[in-house]
């Protein structure tokens, strides 16, 4: 790796790197937007969340 | 036949929510309701625990579904990822002497301890406040560990306040306050899971096995749960300089709290 590619790690691997960047690229309207996989991840954390209680229904 | 209580399920989401949007809160904030209430400590702390566990693991995929940290376990690891350790590393050997000494009925002055780490957190707050103005902190890390260490210490003598001053002591060390929610969420979820692991296994070790009362934990992890997969969105949403301002007034607040529930109530 030359010293470019390692600054660049570097700079990537800095602590709220990824936050810091959305919080200075975004405006909050932007920020509010959801992506489709997103909304397949929270529907599948429902899930788990429905399977979860059947499985308290049972056990309790 | 399980039962839902609203009231708990409310207090669940409010406290739940504050938790994974400022890194602190859950337990020191809702168990002393939840006896008031008139709950034992043996139908609240293990299942505090127990939706702790799941509720931390959910929020902290969310929060890094939602950038709010860079969180990765093949290597090379990033630096998010070993903070979030470290700071894990030291509650999950506060919890396991936490629970030991509740179980052994050890008793430390309650009060006292109790106070003093109100009082840190009281001052750790009001420090936050004074260092609102200053623009960027550099990354600490020994002052990370340091911290890390009180909380675990305070954790493991039972005085609690875990989050708050993991939380505080991250934002002293230079870590971004959207990141440092993110990362003290997700170790939180690790503690808990070892807490819940030590509550079962140091009776049964003993041999003497004690019972647990589930009853309130469908409430708890519904609440809880809602909690966990909408605040990392609120986390994204509101800008740092928000929680900057929320984080510090929150935990003043969760330490006159204490300070209150200790002397007047």
């Amino acid at each position: 790796m030359d010293n470019e590619e390692v600054q660049h790690d570097e700079i990537l691997n800095e602590i709220g790197y990824f936050a810091r960047q959305i919080d200075s690229e975004m405006t909050i309207f932007e920020r509010m937007k959801i992506t489709k996989s997103t909304l397949y991840k929270v529907i599948m954390a429902m899930g788990i969340y429905l399977t979860t209680m059947i499985l308290l229904i049972f056990i309790l | 036949m399980i039962e839902i209580i609203p009231i708990v399920v409310i207090l669940a989401f409010l406290f739940e929510t504050m938790d994974s949007c400022a890194g602190m809160g859950f337990g020191t904030g809702l168990t002393p309701l939840l006896f008031v209430l008139g709950y034992e400590p043996l139908q609240v702390v293990p299942i505090l625990l127990i939706s702790e566990a799941i509720t931390g693991f959910t929020a902290g995929f969310f929060h890094q579904e939602f950038e709010n940290v860079n969180f990765k376990i093949k290597k090379p690891i990033t630096r998010e990822t070993k903070v979030m350790l470290n700071i894990a590393i030291f509650g999950c050997f506060a919890i396991i002497i936490s629970v030991f000494l509740t179980y052994y009925a050890i008793k430390l002055d309650k009060t006292f301890i109790k106070s003093y780490v109100a009082i840190l957190v009281i001052i750790m707050g009001i420090i936050a406040m004074i260092k609102l103005k200053s623009k960027s902190v550099k990354y600490k890390p020994k002052l990370l560990t340091f911290f890390s260490a009180l909380a675990g210490f305070n954790k493991g003598i039972g005085a609690g306040g875990y989050g708050p001053v993991v939380m505080l002591g991250q934002i002293f060390s230079g870590i971004y306050e959207k990141t440092a929610t993110a990362i003290v969420t997700l170790s939180e979820g690790i503690v808990s899971i070892v807490g819940v692991g030590s509550f079962v296994l140091i009776p049964v070790i003993s041999n003497q096995p004690i019972e647990i009362d589930f009853i309130l934990l469908p409430s708890v992890f519904t609440g809880g749960f809602i909690a966990a997969l909408f605040s990392p969105y609120l986390v994204r949403v509101f800008p740092n300089k928000v929680w900057k301002i929320i984080i510090p007034i929150y935990a003043l607040a969760i330490g006159f709290y204490v300070i209150a529930e200790l002397y007047l109530i």
